[in-house]
């Protein structure tokens, strides 16, 4: 199947899904939306107003962590149980599983952005960050993309095999929350723990987020760099992994 | 898997095989992972897994207008020769050559999205069955919905279908366009008597149109009415190719269920 196919049937799933979810609804896609935007707002209060947490640009920080954050986070957890869930669709017509977790995670960046451009045009009016700089921020959301992807692809696969995997991942971003540099900066970290938020893939892809606040723009460009490189790999490894496991997926959904 | 442009055969496999790693079929837990690790971490780490051969050395060729039955016990493999054939299962070895589009429907009764209507879903599921034309979707959805006689059930959810309803629906689509090759796997058994009698005169012009046919059924009397040739598959192995009613003699002569 060539890759036109392939995403004319992302683009329809997604689409689907989403009419899916939010049929019967009150106010569909606005719940989705408003949700990161209202957890944005109560640890902007938490963070900034209560504990008074200081650095330079708080709310722009702390936006450019937590939205792709959550983004990352509720993509991997919905996509977790996805192909055991889509089993029987799966067995039933030749529709490459793949198809099925990009459509999840099209659908959670589509709510991703909405919430993101709601927020961040309003913060960024009031801010001395350039809209040119914001522009840049096309690469990070690209990458982010690729380490979704590639991420809610591994953990699928792995749940075929491992059917706790959901817990276990739910409790590692519970605990990865406040492990990751979103609601403080790296720089308060003790300097002999700072290797260890270096090797934490969610701050990879996050990080060049929030250096696009940075006075020095070349932090912006090595944090991309790595983002980028990362999520390279990460595709590389779910690519090798279902090429490994594909027979067994199937025969065991 | 790889097309191959001679005359008349549509599919051409050779020294088929298929193997899966045993041990994915263990229920493994993290905490089962682990203990076995504990126990012995040297075989945890280094020992073969056990394979389950699913498919043996099978070699079949499928000429244009042939309407194979593949007769077989539960776990012979039929599923699994069709599958490779749809390329959704890779074969361990061996070789599949395909000429022209496979189209393989393995149950009729699964919507993509239960909370969608029929109509919503049967524009969905062209998607899917019919990726090549885009063109003619529409064309084909609107065949498969007036051919499934659902009228206005079209509108309602698909969760809300009884078994027969869902079969009829996807059955419609699967069959609203031809292919070059159709592999059906025990799809007639969720339509009732009626539909079914509806449906053979469809599936016989689709397959006069083109291509072949790969049924697996364990109806005699459904094999007799579609197919003109039959297999029957034991233990991965096809143990007979050719009549129609020889296969089926053959097939209920079979010996009880082994697992290979």
């Amino acid at each position: 199947m060539n890759l036109t196919a392939l995403m004319d049937q992302t683009l329809a799933l997604t689409a689907a899904n989403m009419k899916s979810r939010y049929r019967n609804t009150l106010a569909g896609i606005v719940w989705v939306v408003l949700s990161p935007i209202i957890m944005y707002g109560a640890q902007s209060y938490a963070f900034g107003h209560i504990l008074k947490i200081n650095i330079q640009n708080f709310n722009l920080h702390l936006l450019l962590g937590l939205l792709p954050w959550l983004c990352i986070t509720q993509s991997i957890q919905m996509s977790a149980t996805l192909l055991i869930t889509s089993g029987p669709l799966l067995k039933s017509y030749n529709i490459h599983p793949f198809v099925i977790i990009a459509s999840q995670a099209l659908d959670n960046l589509v709510n991703f952005i909405l919430a993101f451009l709601l927020i961040l045009l309003p913060l960024a009016f009031y801010s001395e960050v350039s809209l040119p700089r914001l522009g840049l921020l096309l690469i990070p959301v690209t990458s982010l993309v690729f380490f979704v992807l590639a991420f809610s692809w591994i953990t699928s696969i792995v749940t075929v095999f491992f059917r706790d995997t959901a817990f276990v991942l739910g409790f590692i971003l519970s605990v990865s929350f406040f492990l990751t540099p979103i609601f403080y900066n790296i720089d308060m970290v003790d300097e002999h723990l700072r290797w260890l938020v270096r090797f934490n893939l969610f701050y990879i892809a996050i990080e060049p987020f929030q250096k696009i606040l940075s006075p020095d723009l070349q932090l912006f460009w090595q944090s991309s760099f790595l983002s980028v490189i990362v999520s390279a790999l990460l595709t590389g490894s779910a690519y090798l992994l279902w090429k490994w496991k594909r027979n067994e997926i199937f025969r065991y959904l | 898997m790889k097309s191959s442009a001679t005359s008349d055969i549509l599919i051409e496999v050779q020294d088929l095989h298929l193997d899966f790693k045993a041990a994915t079929y263990k229920s493994w837990t993290l905490r089962d992972l682990f203990i076995d690790f504990a126990k012995n971490p040297l075989r945890a780490l280094l020992g073969e897994e056990a394979e389950l051969s699913v498919l043996r050395g099978v070699d079949l060729q499928v000429r244009r207008g042939d309407r194979i039955a593949i007769l077989g016990r539960n776990g012979a493999g039929k599923t699994s020769l069709c599958r490779c054939i749809a390329g959704i299962y890779r074969q361990t070895s061996g070789r599949v050559d395909l000429q022209g589009q496979v189209r393989a429907i393995f149950d009729t009764s699964i919507g993509i999205q239960p909370e969608l209507t029929g109509w919503e879903n049967l524009r969905l599921l062209s998607k899917f069955i019919y990726p090549g034309e885009k063109e003619n979707q529409t064309a084909i959805v609107q065949e498969a919905a007036e051919f499934s006689g659902l009228g206005s059930f079209l509108e309602m959810p698909f969760k809300t279908y009884s078994n027969g309803m869902k079969t009829r629906l996807c059955l419609s689509l699967v069959t609203a366009a031809t292919a070059d090759v159709l592999i059906l796997d025990e799809v007639f058994d969720g339509a009732d008597l009626a539909f079914r009698t509806k449906m053979i005169p469809r599936m016989m012009e689709l397959i006069e149109k083109a291509g072949a046919v790969l049924f697996v059924s364990h109806s005699p009397d459904q094999i007799r009415q579609v197919c003109n040739k039959a297999l029957v598959l034991e233990d991965g192995v096809i143990s007979y190719f050719g009549a129609i009613e020889e296969a089926i003699e053959r097939y209920k002569n079979l010996p009880e269920f082994s697992a290979p």
